[in-house]
């Protein structure tokens, strides 16, 4: 395992160490997938999306500024990647998994790790438009500071903590509507405790 | 603080963050806030229980063969950007076929004593592919050596009756959910080892030898069931 941060290794790849890109690969590949994965719900294509990130590290390395946010440059590189994809391919369509993720017997390689719950939160989730989604995997799960995500979408700071909790409040109302409004989430954690 | 103002301090209090004790203020004071921020914690909360998945352990090799191809100088042979993992993988699958291979020529020998009726074992090999995809090249070759000389000491005592690599690709068939590939994650059956020993205690004793243990892999010993 290499010692280096990830802006020294994004350094040298641009000064020509180009198989550093591998322990990039190897530190980044997974939190990518899982990026792609949320705003799409596609595994194939999300690898797919996951390898055109790195190419275009590749292609574009001599354009990384030591000074920048490697994770921010990273994930704009994957904006766009997914972007581009969107366009070509008209949009990714989420499967229909509001219906199906609430029916146990569908979709089990999937769900079977999930308790119903969060399985229906997932569904919730990918009701949502893509930039709630997006936003929302930033936040959540590729844990992004505040000020990287602003960069990012180029937004304030505040304008970041605002969208998030729009989006976290569509969260909470399109997981309402799943669950007929008789499973609120909060009944449900003080019944839980 | 205003209502509004809250609304912005709102996603850094439920991720733990932000001016804690003037939201806290605000909340004591008003019904409103305070319903809003307890109905998300628990969205918040639950969608860290959402797990990540696992890309498929091909991606690697097909992303460095892109960049390879993508950048054809010599720094960029496939070699170099190759893990130790694939090399692993590789080494292993011919440690244990050339140890089987060896294994059958024992057998075949002339005068080769009939099978030992003793109980027969099935070592199941777990792989942890983090320990495995950290190793470098040097110890993925040693590592192999040390398989190839745990194996060949089984054969040689007799006590070896088969092992094999299996391949990463895996479908589960269930006449309830049906049929489809495992989600990837975690350990996976990397493979295999049919041992004979004289009791559970020697079978045991066998598998903690294994240097499969020692690199991070994980064993399940079964005795096959003589009915």
């Amino acid at each position: 395992m290499d010692s280096r941060t990830d802006t020294e290794l994004m350094v040298a790849v641009r000064s020509g160490e180009i198989s550093l890109l591998a322990e990039l690969f190897d530190r980044h590949h997974v939190r990518l997938f899982n990026f792609f994965l949320r705003l799409t719900d596609r595994r194939d294509s999300s690898e797919d999306l996951v390898q055109e990130v790195f190419l275009r590290m590749l292609k574009y390395r001599t354009s990384y500024r030591a000074d920048a946010s490697f994770a921010v440059w990273m994930y704009r590189i994957a904006r766009n990647v997914v972007t581009d994809q969107w366009r070509k391919s008209g949009t990714f369509e989420p499967l229909e998994l509001a219906a199906e993720l609430i029916a146990p017997a569908v979709s089990p390689f999937d769900s079977a790790r999930l308790d119903e719950e969060v399985a229906i939160l997932r569904a919730a989730f990918f009701s949502l438009a893509e930039d709630r989604r997006e936003l929302l995997v930033l936040i959540r799960f590729e844990g992004l500071r505040h000020d990287e995500i602003s960069e990012l979408l180029g937004c304030s700071v505040g304008a970041v903590r605002v969208r998030a909790h729009r989006a976290l409040a569509e969260l909470r109302d399109a997981y309402s509507a799943l669950t007929g409004g008789d499973n609120d989430l909060r009944r449900a954690e003080r019944t839980a405790d | 603080m205003t209502c509004d103002e809250l609304k912005e301090q709102l996603i850094d209090y439920v991720r733990g963050a932000g001016d804690r004790v003037a939201v806290e203020d605000h909340l004591s004071g008003c019904t409103a806030c305070r319903d809003e921020l307890e109905s998300l914690g628990p969205v918040w909360d639950r969608l860290g229980r959402w797990p990540d998945e696992t890309p498929n352990m091909g991606l690697k090799d097909r992303v460095v063969d892109a960049l390879a191809a993508a950048e054809p100088s010599p720094r960029a042979h496939p070699g170099v950007w190759r893990s130790p993992a694939p090399y692993l993988r590789a080494a292993l699958a011919l440690a244990l076929f050339a140890t089987g291979a060896w294994l059958g020529a024992w057998y075949a020998r002339p005068g080769t004593p009939p099978p030992d009726p003793r109980a027969e074992f099935v070592l199941f090999l777990y792989d942890d592919p983090v320990a495995e995809a950290a190793r470098t090249s040097e110890e993925a070759l040693r590592t192999v050596e040390e398989y190839k000389d745990w194996a060949g000491g089984l054969a040689r005592a007799g006590k070896l009756v088969a092992g094999e690599k299996l391949t990463d690709e895996r479908r589960l068939f269930s006449a309830v959910t049906g049929s489809g590939p495992v989600v990837p994650g975690g350990t996976r059956l990397g493979g295999y080892f049919v041992i004979r020993a004289g009791s559970e205690e020697e079978a045991a004793a066998i598998v903690a030898g294994c240097p499969h243990i020692s690199h991070g892999g994980t064993i399940e010993l079964r005795r096959i069931d003589p009915v």
